[in-house]
């Protein structure tokens, strides 16, 4: 038997699922809650195999709460079930440790193929998410990463850096720039913190090592 | 229309008013008393010529009376002393030779013969103007009688060169100047003195003037004349009281030297009213510079302050009324400032609570929707899991349809709270609900919208994480409808401040155009920048695309 907790804070869908769940022969139910605190109390006298949990909850977010299994439980595998289907949350759901990801419009069949499969060892993505994860997978490998050093820096920030290069002073800067030359200061400081740079020198170093002027 | 109006109505400065009214005062003021001194002088410039006249003219008269009168008796001694022998001729020729008064006698026993009806007889001793009997010779002769005896007559002749000595009078020093002379006419207006201006006058020029006219007829008197010259003269005039003589005397002195005094001083009189009018020109100037210009000032003030620079004040001036004006319109604006800026954060404060409101209202109602609704509808999704297919009894086609329903509401139940509020910002924060509106965009149109998150720290205010997210939202909106650019760019950073910034490539708009309307809800973003202590920059324009720069101090 495969042992499941629910952690839902609609008593509505929450029934629904426990109904849904206890019809099948292969699994049971070890435990709901309705929020962290809740799960947290339960979890003592339960060892699920897989979580079931939505992401939109009072108080702790389900990404909290699957954190905390990641942690705590690292067998037990986690399925978010959520209203949402936005890639932010899809990703922050994977990167917390989701083994499964679901949206709240999930057919009851899928449901339990995807807690079984999870239970498992394995992960279950419906179609659409599946569908996300990917092209956003493309989409990141089509666009490589330039040198973090450097892109570490805003567009403001570069602006700055490239017109300090040249010998502008704070005041020119921010003349240029429609900003305050307490603001610019501001920035530079930032730019070294960010750079873990010592002094005004390494910065205009790093600017021409970087290709910002051109000597 | 208006400036028009203003236009018609011609401004004339308080400078110029000043100048006129006190140049014309001034100048009237000066030209009356020039005149009164003018008048009076001249006045008793006449009185004391007239009476330099008639003093002369009465020493003149004075000494040809008593010359004809020591002459009358003179003849008549001489005749007393003769007697008619041829021995006393001599004794007259001696006498003529030694007074040379006289040029010539005779002696004569019918006078009337000689003289008609001039000769009074029974008189003894007169005088008769023989000159006058005798015009045709054009000689001159005064005749003087006195019988000697039985009816015989001595007759001592005068011509005009004894009187002419007493009259003629050359020198200046004389109390007659260059111009007056005195001379004596005959009641036939021929002169009997010869005259200072023309050659052989006597008994050839005729003085037909007034003041002749009432000499003769025995008046004397002053008056201003042309003279027998045609020159404008001061005239004193008399008769002569010599018995058989019906003279008249005259002294007279050219009107323009008697006048020469009042000449210098009308010279005077004018350039002393020059030169005072042209002081009041330069010191009313003066005095109306020192008026108008802290008026000007004050105007330009006012101008300022009604043009909405209320920060604009007067200087502390003079403690005149002036200042008082310049201070009461400084207490005045300063009122308005007060009330503007009053009212300026009254307005902010009513923004914050309409959109606190707005913004509280969206969340509420896309929780509802969410929590409510979304699950709700979920759960009779499950519920519906549980019916066995096989228990439709063939309505399986409807049951797949409801399913599809439902799944259908579910999304649009998401799409709606979402666009009411993103889930996201509330559950992963800002860069992630930015992150996803970028991705939005860049599926949905054909702008690619690139994003970076450079935050050192999470924002944790509620508010900032929500109004940053709205002008994100109410810019990409903006960018995707207005813009026409191929690539935007938006970023957020911190580091001591907080900083969001919405760049894109496009047609870029007119930003004063823009501020006159509440052009694509850049009001609403600048508010919303102000409300959480922020500033919004928009940059715009071709070629440059929109910029906006979001900047706050601080965490």
């Amino acid at each position: 038997m495969i042992k499941v907790f629910i952690i839902d804070d609609h008593r509505i869908v929450l029934d629904g699922l426990v109904n849904l769940i206890q019809a099948d022969k292969d699994l049971e139910i070890c435990g709901t809650a309705s929020g962290y605190s809740e799960f947290m109390d339960k979890i003592q006298s339960c060892s699920p195999d897989v979580i079931l949990s939505d992401i939109s909850l009072p108080g702790k977010s389900g990404i909290e709460i699957l954190k905390e299994i990641t942690n705590r439980l690292p067998n037990a595998g986690t399925i978010m079930l959520s209203m949402y289907t936005d890639e932010e949350f899809i990703f922050n759901a994977i990167n917390s440790g989701a083994r499964g990801y679901l949206p709240k419009n999930i057919s009851g069949t899928e449901l339990i193929n995807a807690i079984k499969t999870v239970a498992g060892g394995g992960e279950y993505f419906s179609n659409d998410i599946s569908k996300k994860v990917l092209s956003s997978y493309i989409k990141k490998a089509r666009n490589p990463e330039e040198n973090p050093s450097a892109t570490s820096l805003s567009e403001r920030e570069k602006e700055i850096l490239k017109l300090y290069a040249e010998g502008k002073s704070n005041g020119e800067i921010a003349d240029a720039l429609f900003i305050s030359i307490r603001t610019v200061e501001s920035h530079k400081n930032h730019i070294m913190h960010k750079l873990n740079l010592k002094n005004p020198v390494d910065l205009v170093k790093f600017a021409i090592k970087n290709k910002y002027i051109e000597l | 229309m208006l400036k028009l109006l203003k236009y018609r109505k011609r401004k004339i400065s308080i400078t110029d008013k000043l100048i006129i009214y006190y140049v014309s005062v001034s100048f009237l003021a000066v030209v009356i008393m020039g005149w009164v001194a003018f008048d009076t002088t001249k006045n008793s410039l006449f009185e004391r010529t007239f009476s330099q006249l008639t003093a002369i003219r009465e020493v003149k008269a004075r000494e040809m009376e008593s010359f004809f009168r020591s002459k009358l008796n003179e003849t008549k001694s001489l005749a007393e002393s003769v007697s008619m022998s041829d021995s006393n001729f001599r004794i007259i020729e001696n006498f003529i030779a030694n007074s040379e008064k006289y040029s010539g006698y005779m002696i004569t026993d019918n006078p009337a013969l000689l003289f008609g009806d001039r000769f009074k007889s029974g008189v003894n001793n007169q005088i008769i103007d023989y000159s006058k009997i005798n015009k045709e010779s054009g000689n001159y002769e005064i005749s003087i009688i006195a019988m000697i005896e039985n009816g015989a007559y001595l007759v001592m002749k005068i011509d005009e060169s004894p009187i002419n000595k007493t009259m003629l009078e050359m020198n200046p020093e004389s109390g007659f100047g260059l111009s007056g002379e005195s001379y004596i006419v005959g009641s036939d207006k021929l002169m009997r003195s010869q005259s200072r201006f023309v050659d052989n006058s006597v008994m050839k020029i005729v003085v037909k003037t007034p003041a002749a006219d009432s000499a003769v007829a025995g008046k004397s008197g002053i008056t201003i004349i042309d003279d027998y010259r045609g020159i404008s003269v001061l005239s004193s005039y008399s008769p002569l009281n010599i018995p058989g003589l019906d003279w008249a005397i005259l002294s007279e002195i050219d009107y323009s030297e008697a006048m020469k005094p009042i000449r210098s001083i009308e010279t005077r009189i004018l350039l002393i009213t020059s030169i005072i009018s042209i002081l009041t020109f330069i010191i009313t100037y003066l005095i109306s510079k020192k008026i108008t210009k802290p008026i000007n000032r004050i105007t330009s003030v006012i101008n300022a302050i009604g043009s909405g620079k209320l920060s604009e004040r007067n200087r502390i001036g003079a403690n005149d009324e002036i200042g008082e004006l310049a201070d009461s319109i400084n207490v005045m604006a300063s009122k308005l400032q007060d009330q503007e800026i009053e009212l300026e954060k009254e307005k902010k404060k009513r923004f914050s609570i309409a959109t606190d409101a707005q913004d509280l209202e969206r969340e509420r109602l896309a929780k509802d929707l969410h929590d409510g609704l979304g699950q709700s509808i979920f759960a009779i999704k499950l519920m519906l899991e549980r019916i066995e297919p096989r228990r439709l009894n063939g309505e399986g086609m409807l049951f797949k349809d409801v399913k599809e329903g439902i799944d259908n509401s579910i999304e649009e139940i998401r799409r709606i709270s979402n666009g009411l509020m993103p889930a996201v910002l509330k559950e992963f924060g800002l860069p992630d609900a930015i992150r996803g509106l970028c991705k939005t965009i860049s599926e949905n149109t054909d702008i690619k919208v690139e994003f970076n998150d450079y935050l050192t720290e999470q924002i944790t205010d509620k508010r900032t994480k929500i109004y940053l997210f709205r002008i994100a939202q109410e810019a990409l909106s903006n960018i995707a409808k207005h813009s026409g650019a191929s690539l935007a760019y938006v970023e957020i950073s911190s580091g001591g401040y907080i900083t969001l910034e919405i760049r894109d490539n496009g047609n870029g708009f007119d930003t004063e155009l823009a501020k006159k309307g509440d052009g694509n809800g850049l009001y609403n973003m600048k508010e919303r920048a102000e409300a959480i202590g922020g500033k919004l920059t928009i940059r715009s324009g071709e070629g440059i695309g929109t910029h906006i720069s979001f900047y706050r101090e601080g965490a």
